[in-house]
């Protein structure tokens, strides 16, 4: 169902006489003590209309705590919730009238049909017209099945009831926890334009997940909560858009950092064919990088201040770097995009970066541009590395605020596990990233292996946020 | 008015209602089948006085048998409400459908509401159908042993009578019925909820009964427990009535009748209970305004 049509069921642009971007969740130190264990701390959010809230964390950070927090079905130990500017007591069923909510572990009636279910759940709560059940059923996908009994639904088939069910009084908030759960490639494609639509009709949707990608894809705001404490609140689009960097683990770091200060750049126009060149006979790097054809080289005359070359001659041009630092034991080259901004996430004109850099480092989401700017620093760097007899044993994406929080967030998760490194790895697989922009490495596995070792010094930065 | 016709959808939709309808209609057969065939066929029964076998011959016979009947439902019927108010109340957590309703603004208070009017309607039902059920068994019965139905016994004070028995073995179910609402919202559990109020229906009168007759700090307070006060109003029932009851005790002159049907001690039955029922629907409504619902 596209948006058009998702839009045309949804019917009028809602607000309910609010003007768009008034604040419909607001938390202020919302905070939650079971026994000894503070599972929410001081959490503060704010969710307006018009927008998609992400809420982001792994497991157990807290998430369900504070979305039954704000739905009323547990008490706060301290702090306050409002709902559409008033405040909601815990137990205040007045303001939640307005509210739309997916559960997670949701069965519903399990002898009824769907259709029966939401006839019941419309008669308990009131003022739903009955055709409008038949309209939520349609816009789930959920119609062709609707009278079968809900016992045999699958998990999928039940998430979609719930987000019937939570639009079935056309509320002006939607909080959902987890609704891509249990969902299909395609009905996890109809949720999130689902999600758009509502946002533009005008509604608040609040949603928690754990799976970065989707929060990226859907949402305008993000909140990123680790152990109830919230790390990283702001616009996807401002946590996203860090300057694209890559990073390089190569032997004798030292050395290493002074060439490419030394030597970035004074090639220019001559990267394409030496990286090819050279990567191919070193016999060092990845196949990926060896396949990237570059029209030219990094410019400049030093780390700073470089040029493309190449975009008046219709050769792809390669981008500029910015700048070249240690970082421990790597290196962290930042380069430009190339005046070539493709369309970047929430409508701002900033460049944005794919998830694991797999497209879009400076080109935005999909955009190809991002992966060959990647590419063409990556080859050239490592070709003037293996000039020097230097291995650059891995080379790959700098992640950004949004990544790099939540893959720390993730990494300390699991940092009790013997492999933490398959944790990042699965992570990473579940997102489908087909490739990590050209790494240059022997291996995901070595290169989650080490960004789990140094996960404890980045969360300190991501707190820091 | 909204929410107990939910509750009742839900009640007619729920297969556990029919199947405990069911089985308590096998019951009353098998009670009915069984005095029949005794008064039939043994021959104890032909050494009785012929009034008490005619009495035992009505209790088998439409409409005779409804007396009976309705003492059966307030005797057993609670096993039955129990066992249908925690899977109308205790359900709702497991399936989540209790935190749904209340995250998307159906009061706390209402929800409670809700679950007692459709515990009581569960009662009605029961009782509803637990009469129709031993109408019809003893309808067939009676043909089937080739008698007349009693038609002519079907007269305003008898229909009276049923009424009073009818009421009073609702009160009972009711009773255990919030119970067992109390105790599904307080256990977060249907099972937990059907396990805990059955050991209280079978156990707390046989239990506060035998201790009765050792300590005296019990026999004080056995007035004042549910099966004591139930097996009063149960005895009311058999005994036609409470006019008739009355009656009967002043002719017997039996100490133990005239304790458990005088009027008093009806009365004092009913306000025990009441109080009793009070307690349990007060109970319920804390319980639930108070509960947290995010870690079912």
């Amino acid at each position: 169902m596209g948006v058009q049509q998702l839009a045309r069921v949804l019917g009028r642009p809602r607000g309910r006489g609010r003007a768009a971007g008034a604040v419909a969740i607001r938390t202020v130190g919302l905070t939650r003590v079971f026994g000894s264990h503070k599972a929410v701390d001081s959490v503060n959010l704010e969710v307006r209309t018009g927008e998609v809230f992400g809420f982001l964390g792994p497991n157990g950070a807290g998430k369900t705590t504070t979305i039954n927090m704000i739905l009323g079905l547990i008490r706060p130990t301290a702090g306050r919730v409002e709902i559409l500017g008033q405040k909601a007591e815990w137990a205040s069923p007045a303001l939640r009238r307005h509210v739309g909510s997916l559960l997670d572990g949701m069965r519903f009636y399990p002898y009824l049909s769907g259709r029966d279910n939401l006839r019941l759940f419309a008669a308990a709560l009131g003022s739903v017209p009955p055709r409008r059940i038949d309209e939520v059923l349609e816009l789930v996908g959920l119609a062709a099945r609707a009278t079968d009994r809900v016992r045999g639904y699958s998990h999928g088939m039940l998430r979609r009831l719930g987000l019937a069910l939570a639009l079935l009084r056309d509320p002006a908030v939607l909080v959902l926890d987890e609704p891509a759960n249990g969902l299909d490639p395609a009905g996890i494609k109809e949720m999130r334009d689902l999600m758009k639509a509502l946002a533009e009709q005008g509604k608040a949707v609040f949603l928690s997940s754990h799976l970065l990608h989707e929060v990226e894809l859907i949402c305008d705001k993000v909140a990123i909560l680790r152990r109830g404490v919230v790390l990283a609140q702001g616009r996807v689009d401002e946590l996203l858009c860090a300057a694209p960097a890559l990073e390089i683990a190569v032997d004798r770091p030292d050395e290493a950092e002074r060439i490419l200060l030394l030597e970035v750049g004074v090639q220019a126009g001559t990267a394409a064919s030496d990286a090819a060149t050279r990567s191919g006979e070193s016999g060092k790097s990845s196949s990926g990088l060896g396949e990237s054809r570059l029209g030219a080289g990094v410019d400049g005359t030093s780390a700073r201040g470089a040029e493309c070359v190449g975009e008046t001659s219709g050769e792809r041009p390669t981008p500029r770097v910015r700048s070249v630092r240690r970082e421990g034991e790597r290196i962290i080259v930042e380069y430009e995009p190339c005046n070539r901004p493709g369309p970047s996430l929430g409508g701002a004109a900033a460049p944005s970066v794919g998830l694991h850099g797999q497209a879009g480092r400076s080109g935005g989401r999909g955009d190809p541009e991002g992966l060959f700017a990647y590419r063409a620093v990556a080859s050239h760097l490592n070709a003037k590395l293996a000039a020097h007899n230097l291995f650059a044993y891995e080379i790959r994406p700098r992640r950004a605020v949004l990544e790099d929080v939540f893959f720390d967030v993730l990494a300390e998760g699991h940092e009790g596990e013997n492999d933490s490194a398959r944790a990042v790895d699965d992570e990473a697989g579940a997102h489908g990233s087909s490739g990590r922009g050209g790494t240059v490495s022997e291996g995901e596995r070595a290169a989650g292996r080490t960004r789990c070792a140094t996960a404890r010094n980045d969360m300190k930065r991501g707190e820091r946020l | 008015m909204r929410w107990l016709a939910v509750e009742v959808f839900k009640l007619r939709r729920m297969r556990v209602t029919w199947v405990l309808l069911l089985i308590m209609v096998a019951f009353e057969a098998l009670m009915i089948a069984a005095m029949a065939y005794w008064v039939e066929t043994s021959p104890d029964a032909r050494k009785i006085a012929a009034e008490e076998r005619e009495q035992a011959v009505a209790a088998t016979s439409f409409p005779g048998s409804i007396p009976s009947t309705l003492s059966f439902i307030a005797s057993l019927g609670p096993l039955f409400a129990i066992i249908l108010a925690a899977r109308l109340a205790g359900d709702e957590y497991a399936w989540g459908t209790a935190k749904q309703l209340v995250s998307m603004g159906m009061g706390r208070q209402a929800y409670v509401a809700s679950k007692l009017a459709g515990a009581t309607a569960g009662c009605l039902f029961l009782l509803a159908g637990g009469l129709l059920g031993g109408a019809v068994v003893s309808l067939i019965v009676t043909a089937a042993l080739g008698r007349a139905a009693d038609l002519d016994a079907l007269t305003l004070s008898f229909l009276a009578q049923v009424a009073q028995g009818a009421g009073i073995a609702w009160f009972v179910l009711v009773l255990y019925s919030a119970l067992t609402v109390c105790v599904a919202g307080a256990a977060r559990s249907s099972a937990t909820a059907t396990a805990i109020c059955i050991l209280v229906f079978l156990l707390e009168g046989s239990l506060v009964g035998s201790l009765a007759t050792r300590f005296a700090a019990v026999a004080k307070i056995a007035p004042y427990t549910i099966g004591y006060n139930v097996n009063r109003l149960a005895a009311v029932i058999e005994r036609g009535g409470f006019s008739q009851a009355a009656e009967a005790t002043q002719a017997q002159g039996q100490a133990a009748v005239t304790s458990a049907a005088s009027a008093a001690g009806v009365a004092g039955a009913f306000v025990v209970l009441g109080v009793w029922l009070a307690v349990f629907v007060l109970c319920s409504f804390r319980i639930f305004s108070r509960q947290e619902l995010g870690t079912d």
